[in-house]
């Protein structure tokens, strides 16, 4: 099964994708799996200021202890009404996070609690699943690519 | 780590430009989203200090286009290049796909250039990177400034003679998508993961 599908299958037959203004789920490199953002290139930064965050939280909080397992940990960043909450979880031994940005809460610590169960719920639901990695497949994607190829790609900008 | 979504088709890859201070790595990626047409681009996210001197790092994210059916986006990424920061450099470095190493042509920039390549090699050895497999292009950046170091002897001084290497002026733009287009053309060619039988096929079909 592809991750991403049933991601977006879960948080949109569910409409947990309401839940949150911005809703992001990614991979620990930063790496958008979901998000219910029509800007993906917004989705993207996302991803990547959260990873960066997250990854010097960690090492932040080492220095405090040795520890090499967050999984408990949860980050966030608000006011009474206004922020972000970022929550890992774990499918196949792969880090993941959940990371929802909202304003404008009455009752930020519900949202906040909602959130956890959300990402619960979606670990239980692909827990029942395998996936499809790069890992049960063999050799390389391309063997070849051709100046042509290269030159193509590269002609979508304004150069 | 690249990310292939075989369903969707997908390509994401990581490369990160990495080299001394005020070496011109910003300065690269800037030129880059500078020329590239608005649908094919998302906002550069950049965490500077107050004198705009690259914090933790610089972010674009773009999208080049297809090959052979797959959508490619690239997440071009700056490490901060001042020697203090080296801790966010190796965070910087996790999940990399290819390394563009913005070299400093100027005379006085030599000890900071191999420096910063050391400690490029360290951190990804210490992320149990194989140097050897892993794409580096080499960018020799600032060929425009009087007393610069010939280029034969920066490749001898970095020991790179087997890397790709160009010769760059990124505040003008010249070298920087030559630059790209090569460590992005190694970073597919280093894709593993290859096709099943029936998504060849249906590859060709499309």
């Amino acid at each position: 099964m592809n991750l991403n599908l049933l991601v977006k299958k879960f948080f949109e037959e569910n409409e947990y994708n309401k839940i949150a203004e911005r809703l992001v789920v990614l991979r620990h490199d930063g790496i958008n799996v979901y998000s219910n953002m029509p800007d993906q290139f917004e989705a993207a930064s996302i991803g990547a200021l959260v990873s960066g965050v997250w990854q010097a939280a960690e090492s932040l909080s080492s220095m405090l202890k040795q520890q090499n397992e967050f999984f408990d940990f949860r980050l966030g960043f608000d006011t009474s009404s206004d922020g972000l909450y970022v929550l890992p979880f774990t499918i196949l031994d792969q880090t993941y996070y959940l990371c929802a940005i909202y304003r404008d809460s009455n009752n930020p610590g519900k949202l906040k609690r909602n959130i956890r169960l959300l990402k619960e719920n979606l670990e239980l639901f692909l827990s029942e699943f395998s996936f499809d990695t790069e890992k049960n497949r063999e050799g390389y994607l391309f063997q070849n690519i051709t100046d042509d190829e290269m030159n193509n790609l590269f002609g979508i900008g304004g150069r | 780590m690249s990310f292939v979504n075989y369903h969707t088709k997908e390509i994401n890859c990581k490369i990160v430009y990495y080299g001394p201070g005020l070496g011109g790595k910003t300065t690269n990626i800037q030129h880059v989203y500078k020329k590239t047409a608005a649908n094919n681009k998302g906002q550069m996210v950049t965490l500077n200090t107050e004198n705009e001197r690259t914090l933790f790092f610089d972010f674009l994210p773009l999208d080049l286009g297809m090959i052979r059916g797959f959508k490619t986006r690239f997440h071009l990424y700056t490490v901060p290049g001042q020697v203090f920061y080296e801790a966010s450099r190796k965070l910087i470095l996790r999940g990399v796909d290819g390394v563009v190493f913005v070299a400093d042509s100027q005379v006085d920039k030599m000890e900071s250039n191999i420096e910063s390549f050391e400690s490029l090699k360290k951190n990804l050895e210490d992320q149990g990177h194989d140097l050897s497999k892993l794409p580096i292009v080499m960018q020799w950046n600032k060929r425009d400034l009087p007393n610069i170091i010939p280029t034969e002897d920066l490749v001898t001084k970095l020991h790179v003679e087997n890397t790709p290497s160009f010769d760059a002026c990124a505040l003008t733009g010249a070298g920087v998508f030559e630059t790209l287009k090569t460590i992005s053309k190694l970073v597919l060619l280093n894709i593993k993961g290859g096709l099943e039988t029936e998504e060849i096929f249906e590859n060709e079909i499309n």
